[in-house]
Order: structure tokens, then sequence, then C-alpha cells
């Protein structure tokens, strides 16, 4: 298999795991819905899918890097694979995989919206786009750093986070439709951001490659136990 | 197509300010088998880790054909270490089959010959479906002889593949690594424990003491160089005075010594002394004895 394709292959894996759940639970209200019709399915699309989309992905992204790095990496290095390359692969699959989703986020808030798309909203999954980056990035760093130091608590905070974030997201949401009558609103909400966008994303920017720069700097001498 | 040759220069490996191998130089030429024999904690599995670049050395380089093999795709084509795999340990691999370790080698293995794999898969039994936090330990040395003779790199290197297996299985190995190698003319370098039942297989034997190369010769000269002489002391030291002698265990009046003797040597004289020859084991321990003395 060629490298495109194996990283692509990686997006896949990394993409359906939390489009596949989300959409699960957008299929559960929407047969819960007394009236099923295409507007139903425009509200779901646009007011619960993309929204969830995002905050799970996060999460789910988070547990995906980590995999990644703590068994698929050394395995490839085992095998004759360069450090640079892994890594390389690495940044490839995190933007592509952060990219599709908020892609995905982005054509169900247009077609839940349509016809009167707000820009806020394509902005809001602008900055989940954002945070997805991000929270690989520190994903990324934190589970390198446990490679290097073999000190499991340093992943364990951010595992059993993005688990809880999960397991809550999931939990809420099956609570509420099993309670609630409507559909459920799930929104992004980074108002913080509005104050100064450009700003924020100059700290996120800088943040980002502060972290890719120090886990490069322990990737490229890390040990491999397999 | 010229010969490869696999050096390191000068490698030191430090853990903690700790040097666990102390500048060490080694040329393995194409078309060898290296036995690497050294103690628990020689440094064996670290020394071949460096020389595939799956651990950085502390300093010192190692070379294919000159070329630096350090983060050097077309280098790394060519070496392939099977280390021990322990999922049981922290690389959070124990939830990965069989299957996934093969697919992982056809995929990153460039001259991965997927037959072989499966032929061997099938001799040992090996069920592919099975995690390998469930393998015995048996079992994880045959997954790993299977991904370094099926790897097909020319130089290969194996530690302690037959630690666990049993006797009919070692046997198989043995055998399964005389043909590939009599077919292929690889370079194979096999870490082990099990000296004398390996021995005829190396051609050339590394000894590994406490982080040095204590020797790396050519099998059949060490033995044919190497004599256990024993007798009464007197008889012994006249015996061997002058030649480079190794681990003397001296009992009342009696003495023996292990001697080295080089091209064309002989002993001084051989009248009241027995003279023995050494198997690779014999050798081994006199060797690391002396130097602990």
């Amino acid at each position: 298999m060629k490298r495109g394709k194996r990283i692509l292959k990686v997006v896949w894996e990394n993409v359906w795991v939390g489009s596949g759940m989300v959409f699960l639970l957008c299929i559960a209200q929407f047969f819960r819905l007394s009236q099923w019709s295409l507007e139903s399915v425009k509200e779901i699309a646009g007011s619960m899918f993309a929204g969830g989309l995002v905050i799970v992905s996060a999460a789910t992204l988070m547990l995906m890097v980590y995999s990644r790095y703590s068994v698929y990496e050394p395995l490839k290095i085992f095998m004759g694979y360069t450090r640079k390359k892994s890594f390389e692969d690495m940044q490839f699959a995190k933007l592509l995989s952060a990219l599709f989703i908020a892609l995905i986020s982005a054509a169900a808030v247009t077609f839940g919206r349509w016809p009167s798309v707000k820009t806020e909203d394509l902005t809001m999954v602008f900055w989940g786009f954002v945070l997805m980056m991000l929270v690989q990035g520190a994903m990324e760093l934190l589970t390198i750093l446990y490679l290097k130091t073999r000190k499991q608590w340093i992943v364990l905070a951010a595992i059993v986070v993005a688990c809880a974030g999960i397991g809550g997201f999931v939990g809420y949401n099956v609570m509420a439709i099993i309670d609630a009558e409507d559909i459920i609103e799930i929104q992004m909400s980074f108002l913080f951001l509005q104050e100064n966008p450009l700003l924020w994303l100059l700290v996120f920017i800088v943040v980002y490659h502060l972290m890719e720069y120090f886990s490069w700097k322990l990737l490229k001498n890390l040990e491999i136990r397999i | 197509m010229s010969e490869k040759i696999l050096q390191c220069r000068g490698i030191v490996k430090e853990y903690r300010k700790q040097e666990v191998l102390h500048n060490i130089d080694l040329t393995l030429e194409q078309g060898k088998i290296y036995g690497l024999i050294g103690r628990n904690g020689a440094g064996k599995t670290t020394l071949l880790s460096i020389l595939s670049a799956q651990n950085p050395a502390t300093s010192g380089d190692v070379l294919l054909n000159g070329e630096k093999v350090w983060e050097n795709s077309r280098a790394l084509e060519e070496i392939f270490f099977s280390r021990e795999i322990s999922p049981n340990a922290v690389g959070d691999s124990s939830g990965l089959r069989v299957k996934d370790y093969l697919e992982m080698a056809e995929a990153y293995l460039p001259k991965w010959d997927k037959n072989m794999a499966e032929e061997l898969v099938e001799l040992f039994h090996l069920d592919k479906k099975k995690k390998t936090l469930k393998l015995s330990k048996g079992m994880l040395s045959m997954l790993s002889i299977v991904l370094a003779l099926a790897s097909k790199a020319e130089f290969t290197f194996m530690d302690e593949p037959v630690s666990g297996l049993d006797v009919v299985a070692r046997e198989q190995f043995y055998r399964l690594l005389l043909e590939e190698f009599t077919e292929s003319g690889r370079t194979f370098v096999i870490s082990t424990h099990i000296i004398e039942e390996a021995a005829d297989l190396f051609e050339e034997v590394i000894f590994l003491h406490e982080g040095r190369i204590l020797l790396k010769e050519n099998t059949q000269e060490l033995l044919e160089h190497s004599i256990y002489v024993s007798g009464r002391a007197e008889e012994v030291d006249e015996a061997v005075k002058g030649k480079e002698i190794h681990h003397q265990e001296i009992l009342g009046r009696s003495k023996s010594v292990m001697v080295r003797l080089k091209e064309g040597e002989t002993l001084n004289q051989t009248q009241g002394i027995t003279l023995q020859p050494m198997n690779l084991q014999k050798v081994f321990v006199s060797l690391c004895a002396g130097e602990e003395e």
C-alpha cells in the first residue's frame, strides 16, 4: 500500500469513529420524533450532528493520536520506517482528519440551515477545526513524552478527559433523546473568540507549533519498544 | 553487485549517565551467520537495536557501505532487527493480533515475502487471530522468527530467537535458518544464550562482555586455537609461558588454564599435562571469567 493511501486509511479510521457515534445518536433522535420529514432531518443535521460531530471528534481524535503513537508508530519504526516519515504521516493524518470532520460539520450546518446559513455558524465550525488540531497536538506531545519517560500518568489524565468527554456526551444525549420530544440542539460556543479572533488564531498557531516542535524534538531520538 | 558491509564506529550508549556500551567498533560482512554471545545485561539487545536504528547511540555511527543508517530509509531497507516481542511490557501493543504484525510487516518491510510468512505461520501452528498478549513465550519467539526470516532483509538480527521454544521447534528453526542462509546468502546475527546448540551455525562469533567486544573471530579457528591445559602447576606454567592465557584455576598443586594460541603457535611442552579441546560455551565462560578476574 502506498504511503498516501496508508495516511488516508488512518484519516478514514479517525473520521468514522466520531462521525459514526454522532450519526447513530442522530438516527436515534430521528426515530424518536413523532413526525418524520425533510425539515426534521435538516434540523437534526444543523442542530445536533454538526456540533456533536466536532465535540465528539475532538475527544476521539485525542484517543486515536494516543493509539497511533503508542502502538502503530513504534511498530513502523521497528520495521525500518524513519521517525521523520512517521512524524510527517501523523501531521498529514491529523490535519486531514480535522479538515474532513470540519468539512462534514460545515456541510451538515449548510444543509440544516439552508437557505439562511449564517457566517457565525461556519465560523464556529472553523473554531471547531482549530480545537481539534489543538487537542491532537497536545495529545501527541503528551503521548511522545510518555513513550520517552514510560510514565503512564502523563497520558492518563488526557485519556480520562477524552473518555469522560465521549461518555458524558453520548450519555447526556441518549438521556435527552429519551426524555425530550424536541430535537436537541448542540451548540459549539466559542464566544470568547469573537472579541479578537485574529489574535486568538495567532496564539493558537504559535501554541500548536510549539507543541509540534517539542513533539519532534522528543520523537527524533525515541527508543523503540514493542 | 558489490558486497555490503555494515559497520559501527565508536558506538557509545549511556542510560542515565551509565555507559552500557563502550566505544564499540564492529564490522559485519555480507553472507555470514554471526553469533552474538554475552551474559545477561552485556548489551547485546542494545547493540542490535542501535545497529538497526531502532535506538539511537549516545555517540558513534552505524554505516552501511559508508552511508549512515540512522533515519536513512534506503539503508534501513537492508536491515531488520526482529527483537523480542513482549506485549506485557510498556509497548501498549498487547491488543494486537498475530495478523496485525504480519499486515504491518507486509506494508512496511519492502522485501517482505508473504508466501514464506504464510508457510512459516502454518509450520509453527501460529493462530493469526490470537492476540499477542495471549501467546506463550515460545509462540512469541515463533512470531519473531517469522518476521525475521520473511523480512528478507540483507542484514537480519535476531534476539534470543529460540528462547521459550521446545527442542523440536528449535531444531526446526536451525534448519530453516540454514536453508534460508544457503538460498539467499543473507547475513544473520543471532544473539543467544543456548551457545552449544547453535555453535555449528555460526561462521563467526562475537563475544560481548560488559558493553565491550571481547572477541570477534571465525568460530572454527577460535575452537582450533583454544585449548584447556591442566596438570601440575609447574608443568602447566612451563607449557603456557608466553602464551595468551585466560581463566586460571588452581586446586592444590594442580592448575588448569585456557590457552589461546596464535596461528602456527604451539605449546612449549606437552609432557605431564592434559590437553583438552574446548567447545564454544567453555571458551566463552573462560574468557568472561578471565575478564572478571
